[in-house]
Protein backbone atom coordinates (compact mmCIF):
# COMPACT_ATOMS: atom_id res chain seq x y z
CA UNK A 1 0.00 0.00 0.00
CA UNK A 2 2.84 2.30 0.93
CA UNK A 3 4.47 1.66 -2.42
CA UNK A 4 1.29 2.62 -4.29
CA UNK A 5 0.95 5.83 -2.27
CA UNK A 6 4.61 6.65 -2.86
CA UNK A 7 4.27 5.97 -6.60
CA UNK A 8 1.16 8.19 -6.74
CA UNK A 9 3.00 10.95 -4.86
CA UNK A 10 6.02 10.68 -7.15
CA UNK A 11 3.78 10.85 -10.24
CA UNK A 12 1.93 13.86 -8.84
CA UNK A 13 5.19 15.64 -7.99
CA UNK A 14 6.64 14.87 -11.41
CA UNK A 15 3.68 16.11 -13.45
CA UNK A 16 2.20 18.75 -11.14
CA UNK A 17 3.84 19.41 -7.77
CA UNK A 18 1.49 22.29 -7.03
CA UNK A 19 -2.20 21.85 -6.21
CA UNK A 20 -3.08 25.44 -7.16
CA UNK A 21 -1.56 25.09 -10.62
CA UNK A 22 -3.36 21.77 -11.12
CA UNK A 23 -6.68 23.28 -10.01
CA UNK A 24 -6.18 26.29 -12.33
CA UNK A 25 -5.45 24.08 -15.34
CA UNK A 26 -8.43 21.80 -14.58
CA UNK A 27 -10.72 24.83 -14.21
CA UNK A 28 -9.29 26.34 -17.43
CA UNK A 29 -10.07 23.25 -19.50
CA UNK A 30 -13.42 22.60 -17.79
CA UNK A 31 -14.58 26.14 -18.53
CA UNK A 32 -13.31 25.86 -22.09
CA UNK A 33 -15.17 22.58 -22.61
CA UNK A 34 -18.40 23.98 -21.17
CA UNK A 35 -18.27 27.15 -23.25
CA UNK A 36 -17.36 25.38 -26.50
CA UNK A 37 -19.24 22.12 -26.29
CA UNK A 38 -22.09 22.47 -23.75
CA UNK A 39 -23.42 26.00 -24.28
CA UNK A 40 -25.32 26.49 -27.52
CA UNK A 41 -25.35 30.28 -27.59
CA UNK A 42 -23.96 32.76 -28.51
CA UNK A 43 -22.48 31.92 -31.92
CA UNK A 44 -19.45 29.61 -32.24
CA UNK A 45 -17.23 32.60 -33.05
CA UNK A 46 -18.14 34.35 -29.81
CA UNK A 47 -17.85 31.15 -27.75
CA UNK A 48 -14.46 30.49 -29.36
CA UNK A 49 -13.18 33.88 -28.17
CA UNK A 50 -14.71 33.45 -24.69
CA UNK A 51 -13.16 29.96 -24.33
CA UNK A 52 -9.73 31.23 -25.43
CA UNK A 53 -9.86 34.17 -23.00
CA UNK A 54 -11.04 31.94 -20.13
CA UNK A 55 -8.29 29.40 -20.83
CA UNK A 56 -5.51 31.99 -20.84
CA UNK A 57 -6.97 33.93 -17.89
CA UNK A 58 -7.25 30.77 -15.77
CA UNK A 59 -3.62 29.86 -16.47
CA UNK A 60 -2.45 33.35 -15.49
CA UNK A 61 -4.71 33.36 -12.42
CA UNK A 62 -3.27 30.03 -11.30
CA UNK A 63 0.29 31.30 -11.59
CA UNK A 64 -0.51 34.55 -9.77
CA UNK A 65 -2.36 32.68 -7.00
CA UNK A 66 0.43 30.20 -6.32
CA UNK A 67 2.99 33.02 -6.25
CA UNK A 68 0.72 34.96 -3.89
CA UNK A 69 0.52 31.94 -1.61
CA UNK A 70 4.32 31.66 -1.56
CA UNK A 71 4.47 35.33 -0.63
CA UNK A 72 1.94 34.91 2.19
CA UNK A 73 3.77 31.88 3.61
CA UNK A 74 7.03 33.87 3.70
CA UNK A 75 5.37 36.83 5.42
CA UNK A 76 4.06 34.66 8.31
CA UNK B 1 7.48 16.33 -61.98
CA UNK B 2 4.07 17.89 -62.68
CA UNK B 3 3.04 21.32 -61.41
CA UNK B 4 0.59 19.66 -59.01
CA UNK B 5 3.41 17.57 -57.53
CA UNK B 6 5.64 20.66 -57.17
CA UNK B 7 2.76 22.43 -55.43
CA UNK B 8 2.39 19.47 -53.05
CA UNK B 9 6.13 19.45 -52.33
CA UNK B 10 6.22 23.19 -51.59
CA UNK B 11 3.02 23.14 -49.53
CA UNK B 12 4.21 20.13 -47.49
CA UNK B 13 7.61 21.81 -47.02
CA UNK B 14 6.07 25.03 -45.66
CA UNK B 15 3.47 23.36 -43.47
CA UNK B 16 5.96 20.83 -42.11
CA UNK B 17 8.56 23.55 -41.46
CA UNK B 18 6.13 25.18 -39.01
CA UNK B 19 5.62 21.86 -37.18
CA UNK B 20 9.35 21.09 -37.16
CA UNK B 21 10.12 24.53 -35.72
CA UNK B 22 7.61 23.92 -32.92
CA UNK B 23 9.03 20.48 -32.09
CA UNK B 24 12.64 21.56 -32.43
CA UNK B 25 12.09 24.59 -30.17
CA UNK B 26 11.13 22.26 -27.32
CA UNK B 27 14.00 19.81 -28.02
CA UNK B 28 16.41 22.76 -28.15
CA UNK B 29 15.29 24.24 -24.83
CA UNK B 30 15.39 20.81 -23.15
CA UNK B 31 18.89 20.29 -24.52
CA UNK B 32 20.17 23.69 -23.42
CA UNK B 33 18.49 23.81 -20.00
CA UNK B 34 18.57 20.13 -18.91
CA UNK B 35 20.99 18.16 -21.07
CA UNK B 36 21.34 17.10 -24.69
CA UNK B 37 21.30 13.42 -23.87
CA UNK B 38 17.79 13.62 -22.39
CA UNK B 39 16.58 15.82 -25.28
CA UNK B 40 17.91 13.41 -27.90
CA UNK B 41 16.67 10.29 -26.07
CA UNK B 42 13.14 11.81 -25.92
CA UNK B 43 13.28 12.82 -29.60
CA UNK B 44 14.65 9.43 -30.67
CA UNK B 45 11.96 7.55 -28.71
CA UNK B 46 9.29 9.73 -30.32
CA UNK B 47 10.78 9.13 -33.78
CA UNK B 48 10.76 5.38 -33.10
CA UNK B 49 7.13 5.53 -31.89
CA UNK B 50 6.22 7.51 -35.01
CA UNK B 51 7.96 4.98 -37.25
CA UNK B 52 6.02 2.15 -35.59
CA UNK B 53 2.71 4.03 -35.93
CA UNK B 54 3.33 4.89 -39.59
CA UNK B 55 4.56 1.33 -40.23
CA UNK B 56 1.41 -0.17 -38.72
CA UNK B 57 -1.22 2.24 -40.01
CA UNK B 58 0.35 3.68 -43.16
CA UNK B 59 -1.89 6.26 -44.78
CA UNK B 60 -4.78 5.10 -42.58
CA UNK B 61 -3.00 6.86 -39.70
CA UNK B 62 -5.30 9.87 -40.02
CA UNK B 63 -8.28 7.64 -39.29
CA UNK B 64 -6.90 5.94 -36.16
CA UNK B 65 -4.99 8.59 -34.21
CA UNK B 66 -7.24 11.04 -32.33
CA UNK B 67 -4.99 14.04 -32.91
CA UNK B 68 -7.19 16.46 -30.94
CA UNK B 69 -7.16 14.21 -27.86
CA UNK B 70 -3.38 13.98 -28.16
CA UNK B 71 -3.11 17.78 -28.48
CA UNK B 72 -5.25 18.16 -25.35
CA UNK B 73 -3.15 15.76 -23.24
CA UNK B 74 0.18 17.19 -24.44
CA UNK B 75 -1.15 20.74 -23.99
CA UNK B 76 -2.26 20.14 -20.39
CA UNK B 77 1.07 18.52 -19.47
CA UNK B 78 3.10 21.30 -21.12
CA UNK B 79 1.11 23.98 -19.28
CA UNK B 80 1.75 22.19 -15.96
CA UNK B 81 5.48 21.77 -16.70
CA UNK B 82 5.76 25.35 -17.98
CA UNK B 83 3.99 26.89 -14.99
CA UNK B 84 6.22 24.93 -12.58
CA UNK B 85 9.35 26.29 -14.27
CA UNK B 86 7.91 29.80 -14.50
CA UNK B 87 7.01 29.84 -10.82
CA UNK B 88 10.57 28.94 -9.79
CA UNK B 89 12.19 31.35 -12.25
CA UNK B 90 9.89 34.22 -11.20
CA UNK B 91 10.62 33.56 -7.52
CA UNK B 92 14.37 33.58 -8.20
CA UNK B 93 14.20 36.84 -10.16
CA UNK B 94 12.02 38.41 -7.45
CA UNK B 95 14.42 37.32 -4.70
CA UNK B 96 11.96 34.92 -3.03
CA UNK B 97 14.12 31.89 -3.83
CA UNK B 98 17.89 31.55 -3.77
CA UNK B 99 19.72 31.12 -7.07
CA UNK B 100 22.22 28.71 -5.57
CA UNK B 101 20.04 25.71 -4.95
CA UNK B 102 20.76 21.98 -5.19
CA UNK B 103 20.84 22.05 -8.99
CA UNK B 104 23.38 24.85 -8.97
CA UNK B 105 25.55 23.01 -6.45
CA UNK B 106 25.32 19.86 -8.59
CA UNK B 107 26.35 21.84 -11.67
CA UNK B 108 29.29 23.37 -9.79
CA UNK B 109 30.43 19.90 -8.70
CA UNK B 110 30.19 18.75 -12.32
CA UNK B 111 32.26 21.76 -13.43
CA UNK B 112 34.91 20.92 -10.80
CA UNK B 113 35.02 17.32 -12.01
CA UNK B 114 35.39 18.49 -15.60
CA UNK B 115 38.21 20.81 -14.54
CA UNK B 116 39.96 17.83 -12.93
CA UNK B 117 39.62 15.92 -16.20
CA UNK B 118 37.22 13.32 -14.79
CA UNK B 119 34.76 11.76 -17.20
CA UNK B 120 31.17 12.64 -16.32
CA UNK B 121 28.23 10.49 -17.38
CA UNK B 122 25.40 12.88 -18.23
CA UNK B 123 22.38 11.53 -16.38
CA UNK B 124 19.10 10.99 -18.16
CA UNK B 125 16.52 13.43 -16.84
CA UNK B 126 12.99 12.01 -16.95
CA UNK B 127 11.41 15.46 -17.22
CA UNK B 128 13.64 16.28 -20.19
CA UNK B 129 12.97 12.97 -21.95
CA UNK B 130 9.18 13.21 -21.45
CA UNK B 131 9.00 16.85 -22.57
CA UNK B 132 11.10 16.19 -25.66
CA UNK B 133 9.25 12.93 -26.44
CA UNK B 134 5.71 14.28 -26.36
CA UNK B 135 6.54 17.40 -28.36
CA UNK B 136 8.31 15.46 -31.10
CA UNK B 137 5.59 12.78 -31.13
CA UNK B 138 2.77 15.33 -31.43
CA UNK B 139 4.48 17.46 -34.07
CA UNK B 140 5.79 14.40 -35.89
CA UNK B 141 2.23 13.07 -36.11
CA UNK B 142 1.11 16.44 -37.45
CA UNK B 143 3.83 16.25 -40.12
CA UNK B 144 2.65 12.72 -40.98
CA UNK B 145 -0.92 14.02 -41.24
CA UNK B 146 0.27 16.85 -43.52
CA UNK B 147 2.14 14.44 -45.78
CA UNK B 148 -0.79 12.02 -45.99
CA UNK B 149 -3.55 14.61 -46.45
CA UNK B 150 -1.62 16.83 -48.88
CA UNK B 151 -0.37 13.82 -50.86
CA UNK B 152 -3.62 11.90 -51.06
CA UNK B 153 -5.67 15.10 -51.56
CA UNK B 154 -3.78 15.94 -54.75
CA UNK B 155 -3.95 12.34 -55.89
CA UNK B 156 -7.74 12.40 -55.52
CA UNK B 157 -7.94 15.79 -57.29
CA UNK B 158 -5.99 14.31 -60.21
CA UNK B 159 -8.51 11.50 -60.51
CA UNK B 160 -6.50 9.03 -58.46
CA UNK B 161 -3.56 9.17 -60.89
CA UNK B 162 0.02 9.33 -59.58
CA UNK B 163 1.23 9.20 -56.03
CA UNK B 164 1.91 12.64 -54.53
CA UNK B 165 2.57 11.30 -51.03
CA UNK B 166 6.20 10.74 -52.00
CA UNK B 167 6.59 14.38 -53.03
CA UNK B 168 4.87 15.57 -49.85
CA UNK B 169 7.28 13.37 -47.86
CA UNK B 170 10.27 14.91 -49.70
CA UNK B 171 8.97 18.40 -48.89
CA UNK B 172 8.58 17.46 -45.23
CA UNK B 173 12.03 15.86 -45.09
CA UNK B 174 13.64 18.98 -46.60
CA UNK B 175 11.86 21.13 -44.02
CA UNK B 176 13.14 18.85 -41.24
CA UNK B 177 16.74 19.03 -42.48
CA UNK B 178 16.53 22.84 -42.79
CA UNK B 179 15.08 23.35 -39.29
CA UNK B 180 17.58 20.96 -37.64
CA UNK B 181 20.45 22.69 -39.46
CA UNK B 182 19.31 26.13 -38.32
CA UNK B 183 18.80 24.80 -34.80
CA UNK B 184 22.37 23.52 -34.68
CA UNK B 185 23.56 27.04 -35.55
CA UNK B 186 21.63 28.78 -32.75
CA UNK B 187 22.56 26.14 -30.14
CA UNK B 188 25.90 27.68 -29.17
CA UNK B 189 24.64 31.28 -28.60
CA UNK B 190 21.75 29.91 -26.53
CA UNK B 191 24.14 28.14 -24.15
CA UNK B 192 25.72 31.48 -23.17
CA UNK B 193 22.45 32.82 -21.73
CA UNK B 194 22.32 32.79 -17.88
CA UNK B 195 20.59 29.65 -16.58
CA UNK B 196 17.65 31.26 -14.78
CA UNK B 197 16.89 33.54 -17.74
CA UNK B 198 16.87 30.48 -19.96
CA UNK B 199 14.59 28.60 -17.57
CA UNK B 200 12.29 31.62 -17.44
CA UNK B 201 12.10 31.68 -21.25
CA UNK B 202 11.56 27.91 -21.35
CA UNK B 203 8.71 28.27 -18.85
CA UNK B 204 7.11 30.91 -21.07
CA UNK B 205 7.60 28.73 -24.18
CA UNK B 206 6.19 25.56 -22.59
CA UNK B 207 3.19 27.45 -21.20
CA UNK B 208 2.57 29.12 -24.58
CA UNK B 209 2.84 25.86 -26.55
CA UNK B 210 0.71 24.11 -23.92
CA UNK B 211 -2.00 26.77 -24.11
CA UNK B 212 -1.93 26.64 -27.91
CA UNK B 213 -2.05 22.86 -28.29
CA UNK B 214 -4.40 22.38 -25.35
CA UNK B 215 -6.73 25.01 -26.81
CA UNK B 216 -6.63 23.32 -30.21
CA UNK B 217 -7.41 19.99 -28.56
CA UNK B 218 -10.35 21.62 -26.84
CA UNK B 219 -11.64 22.87 -30.19
CA UNK B 220 -10.51 26.50 -30.03
CA UNK B 221 -9.67 28.03 -33.42
CA UNK B 222 -6.79 30.42 -32.73
CA UNK B 223 -6.78 33.70 -34.63
CA UNK B 224 -4.01 33.57 -37.26
CA UNK B 225 -3.50 29.79 -36.70
CA UNK B 226 0.11 28.95 -35.73
CA UNK B 227 1.08 32.64 -35.74
CA UNK B 228 -1.00 33.05 -32.57
CA UNK B 229 1.80 31.22 -30.76
CA UNK B 230 3.91 34.37 -31.05
CA UNK B 231 1.10 36.44 -29.51
CA UNK B 232 0.84 33.93 -26.65
CA UNK B 233 4.62 34.07 -26.03
CA UNK B 234 4.56 37.90 -25.99
CA UNK B 235 1.52 37.93 -23.68
CA UNK B 236 3.03 35.49 -21.17
CA UNK B 237 6.32 37.41 -21.22
CA UNK B 238 4.49 40.63 -20.31
CA UNK B 239 2.37 38.95 -17.62
CA UNK B 240 5.30 37.16 -15.98
CA UNK B 241 7.38 40.33 -16.17
CA UNK B 242 4.59 42.14 -14.32
CA UNK B 243 4.50 39.35 -11.71
CA UNK B 244 8.27 39.75 -11.11
CA UNK B 245 7.83 43.50 -10.64
CA UNK B 246 4.94 42.84 -8.20
CA UNK B 247 6.97 40.39 -6.10
CA UNK B 248 10.31 42.22 -6.16
CA UNK B 249 9.67 44.54 -3.19
CA UNK B 250 9.01 41.45 -1.01
CA UNK B 251 12.14 39.53 -2.02
CA UNK B 252 15.50 39.61 -0.29
CA UNK B 253 18.29 41.17 -2.35
CA UNK B 254 20.63 38.42 -1.13
CA UNK B 255 18.67 35.78 -2.99
CA UNK B 256 18.45 37.92 -6.11
CA UNK B 257 21.85 37.22 -7.56
CA UNK B 258 21.03 36.58 -11.21
CA UNK B 259 20.10 38.66 -14.19
CA UNK B 260 16.40 39.47 -14.31
CA UNK B 261 14.65 39.67 -17.67
CA UNK B 262 12.93 42.83 -16.39
CA UNK B 263 14.53 46.28 -16.38
CA UNK B 264 15.43 47.51 -12.91
CA UNK B 265 15.95 51.15 -12.00
CA UNK B 266 18.51 50.34 -9.33
CA UNK B 267 20.15 46.94 -9.71
CA UNK B 268 21.44 45.54 -6.44
CA UNK B 269 25.15 45.05 -5.83
CA UNK B 270 24.49 41.31 -5.51
CA UNK B 271 22.74 41.28 -8.85
CA UNK B 272 25.74 42.88 -10.51
CA UNK B 273 28.26 40.73 -8.64
CA UNK B 274 26.28 37.57 -9.31
CA UNK B 275 26.23 38.05 -13.10
CA UNK B 276 29.19 35.86 -13.78
CA UNK B 277 28.74 33.60 -10.79
CA UNK B 278 27.20 30.75 -12.81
Amino acid sequence: MNRIVNAAKATYNFFVGDAILLAAVVVAFLLGTIVLHVLMSPSFGARNVIAAVLLIASVVAGLATTLGRELMSRKK
Amino acid sequence: MTSAQIAVLVAAFLASAVEFVEAFTIVLVVGVTINWRSAFVGAALAAAALAVLVGIFGTALVLFIPINALRLVVGVLLILFGLKWLKKAIMRFAGLKAFHDEEAIYEEQMADMRARGEVIETKIDTFGVVTSFKSVLLEGLEVAFIVITFGSGTSIAAGGKGNSIGYAAIGAALAGILVIGLGALVRAPLQRIPENTLKFVVGVMLTSFGTFWGGEGLGIHWFGADLFLLILVAFYLVVTGALILWLRPFGSSGARSGKSPMPSSAPSAEAVAGEGAR
